[in-house]
């Protein structure tokens, strides 16, 4: 009989996002599930609570962050970008 | 209709399971059970509450009804007072302890005036939270390396309760035939009740009681919070 760590999630109202929360150590699930209301939810409005084991949750390292580096502009997207920046390039070049 | 006597009962009762869950909060398996458990003490000693207050006891009557009594005065069941030396007797404790309350309430629900009822119903809900915890652990423990302390605490526990030597008039088969069929599921054994005389469980209750009560004796004018 090993802990794991359960990472908890609490639905304060119906039709609410699951929110996380914090995390318990727990033997198994049931029991991650009672310790987690009972830490979490006394003093909250909950209608509903999750509990998932850490290991099965599958994340980006900090190393994979840079991924989530968003740019700042993304005229990129726009159809006529690459038409408008390849004449603004020339009327640059040219001036 | 439920006496005013079994309320009051119930209510020791459930002061002592809490009293007794309380005094080792920080003594459980890890962190989270202690506040899991500190959790479910609190909600007992709110239903101890709620009986002694339906049955008109408040106030500094109802600190001095608790803190003042003689032990033998507490009209508790012996398994409420047996004070768990490890997390297995624990979990054999409460456990055996919430079949009683499941018994309890289901009985008092039938027969309680509209008054109780908003009571009985919130400690229900609160019951089944602690019922499912101390079964499941239960279960948890009969499938691990700590099985053997499951089953010694099994034949502790029951001895404390007199489960092997208690007279049929006394024992509840409806709490019996519950739990021997349940812990059966787990592969274990409860132990048949057998007729004999009652264990002494006294002594140690009426130092629990002492001790708890110190404070208060040597005080008894004082008041907090």
């Amino acid at each position: 009989m090993s802990n794991q760590v359960f990472e908890v999630f609490v639905i304060s109202r119906r039709g609410e996002p699951a929110r996380h929360v914090g995390s318990v150590v727990a033997p198994d699930s049931v029991l991650a599930l009672h310790q987690a209301k009972e830490t979490y939810t006394r003093r909250m409005e909950c209608v509903s609570l999750w509990v998932a084991p850490r290991s099965a949750i599958t994340t980006f390292t900090q190393e994979e962050e840079i991924l989530f580096k968003v740019a700042q502009a993304k005229g990129y997207r726009q159809a006529g970008y690459f038409t408008r920046h390849s004449e603004q390039t020339a009327d640059q070049g040219s001036a | 209709m439920l006496s005013e006597t079994e309320l009051q009962a119930w209510a020791d009762d459930e002061f002592v399971v809490a009293h007794i869950l309380s005094s080792h909060i920080t003594e459980y398996t890890h962190l989270e059970e202690c506040l899991a458990i500190g959790s479910f003490a609190q909600d007992e000693l709110a239903h101890a509450r709620s009986f002694y207050e339906y049955c008109g006891l408040r106030g500094r009557d109802l600190d001095r009804y608790i803190f003042l009594r003689t032990p033998d005065a507490f009209a508790v069941t012996p398994l409420a007072t047996y004070q768990p030396g490890n997390f297995a007797e624990l979990v054999v404790k409460q456990y055996l302890y919430e079949v009683l309350d499941r018994l309890r309430l289901d009985t008092a629900q039938k027969q309680a005036t509209d008054a109780l009822q908003t009571l009985l119903t919130t400690m229900r809900s609160e019951e089944r939270m602690h019922y499912d915890h101390w079964i499941h652990w239960i279960r948890v423990l009969a499938d691990s390396p700590a099985r053997s302390r499951l089953e010694s605490a099994l034949e502790k526990v029951g001895a404390y309760c007199g489960l092997s030597n208690r007279s049929p008039a006394i024992w509840d088969a409806a709490w019996y035939q519950q739990a021997e069929s349940e812990l059966l599921a787990a592969g274990l054994r409860l132990g048949p009740p057998e007729t004999g005389a009652e264990v002494a469980w006294q002594e140690p209750f009426a130092t629990l009681i002492g001790r708890m009560q110190s404070i208060f004796r040597e005080h008894p004018e004082v008041i907090l919070g």
